[in-house]
């Protein structure tokens, strides 16, 4: 194998691993970003909450589960300073 | 997310945004920069050939995994001092990069050494060190997954992270402390290569650095996502 070959072996290596780096970082953006929707969600007791969590992350079926209590709002909203409505 | 404003709010805002795209763009021009500076600009190595190019961004990568693991360092102390998870956040971002970085520099390390030894791999002082430094912030991270309750994970991860930095100065003196086949890039009278190689070396340096500070403000932006989402959690009652 001639010089270029491990030339191009090595740059390919470091745009490869660089690149799946970047996808894994978006990949849990995504995922969070699913997380705190669903969040918003069940504390503004939106029906379509439910099925948005049934096709999330492990949290969202925690929410699905338990529910978000009238306490669960009110220990929410005084935690958010009151400010717990969508932009 | 206004919902999870408040006291754990600690995403970026709008300027925040704007230095993301501003290093963003920064890191595009000097990784373009550097990439003509590699592969164009500096002169082609008499021993080596072209596959010295290699070690532009070899270095490059040694160079910057060691200031991931400075900001690991730092990122520690500051926790262990405070216990602002803030600095817990930016610790695991950059011990993260710095992983990747150090992998970086092992593979492109081997690729390097089967045409210039005659072998992908050797028990070589300078490549061991780096394999431990590599091995310890895998454990890292690894720890950080293994230890549910947060306070004490950012406490266990900050020690690990100070004591993992011990491994840095021993990577770097490792070619001047044993005896090694390892180049050695800076001799007491100066950089021992052409003054074209020197500057191209500097622009893969910068380029890496910029990389660096892009993800880490990624990273740790994303981190500080998830430490938003765990309070939200935490004030709803679901741990």
């Amino acid at each position: 194998m001639g010089d270029l070959w491990y030339l191009a072996l090595a740059y390919g290596v470091i745009w490869v691993v660089l690149l799946v780096y970047l996808y894994s970082i978006a990949r849990r953006q995504e995922s969070l970003r699913q997380e705190m929707k669903a969040i918003e969600e069940a504390l503004e007791g939106k029906p379509e909450a439910e099925e948005e969590a049934e096709e999330a992350e492990p949290f969202l079926t925690l929410v699905q589960d338990k529910g978000v209590s009238r306490e669960g709002h009110a220990r929410a909203r005084s935690a958010g300073g009151g400010r717990t409505g969508r932009r | 997310m206004r919902v999870l404003a408040g006291p754990w709010k600690l995403s970026l805002g709008g300027s925040g945004r704007r230095l993301q795209r501003a290093l963003l763009a920064a890191t595009l021009a000097a990784g373009l920069s550097a990439l003509y500076m590699a592969f164009v600009y500096a002169p082609r190595e008499a021993t080596m050939g072209d596959v010295q190019r290699i070690f532009y961004f070899h270095v490059g990568a040694a160079w910057t995994a060691f200031l991931a693991f400075f900001v690991v360092l730092l990122g520690g102390l500051a926790y262990l001092r405070t216990g602002d998870r803030r600095w817990d956040a930016l610790a695991l971002s950059s011990a993260e990069i710095g992983v990747v970085f150090t992998t970086i520099t092992l593979a492109t390390g081997s690729i390097w050494a089967k045409p210039a030894w005659g072998a992908w791999w050797t028990w070589d002082p300078r490549l061991t060190t780096t394999t431990v430094l590599w091995l310890i912030y895998v454990s890292y991270l690894i720890l950080r997954g293994a230890i549910d309750e947060p306070e004490q994970r950012a406490r266990f991860a900050a020690v690990v992270g100070i004591v993992g930095f011990v491994d840095v100065p021993i990577v770097f003196l490792s070619i001047r402390l044993w005896r090694t086949i390892h180049p050695v890039l800076v001799k007491s009278e100066g950089f021992d290569m052409a003054p074209e190689m020197v500057y191209a070396l500097f622009a893969a340096l910068l380029a890496y650095t910029l990389l660096y500070a892009y993800l880490l403000l990624v990273r740790t932006s994303l981190e500080r996502r998830r430490l938003e989402v765990e309070a939200a959690k935490r004030a709803l009652g679901f741990y």
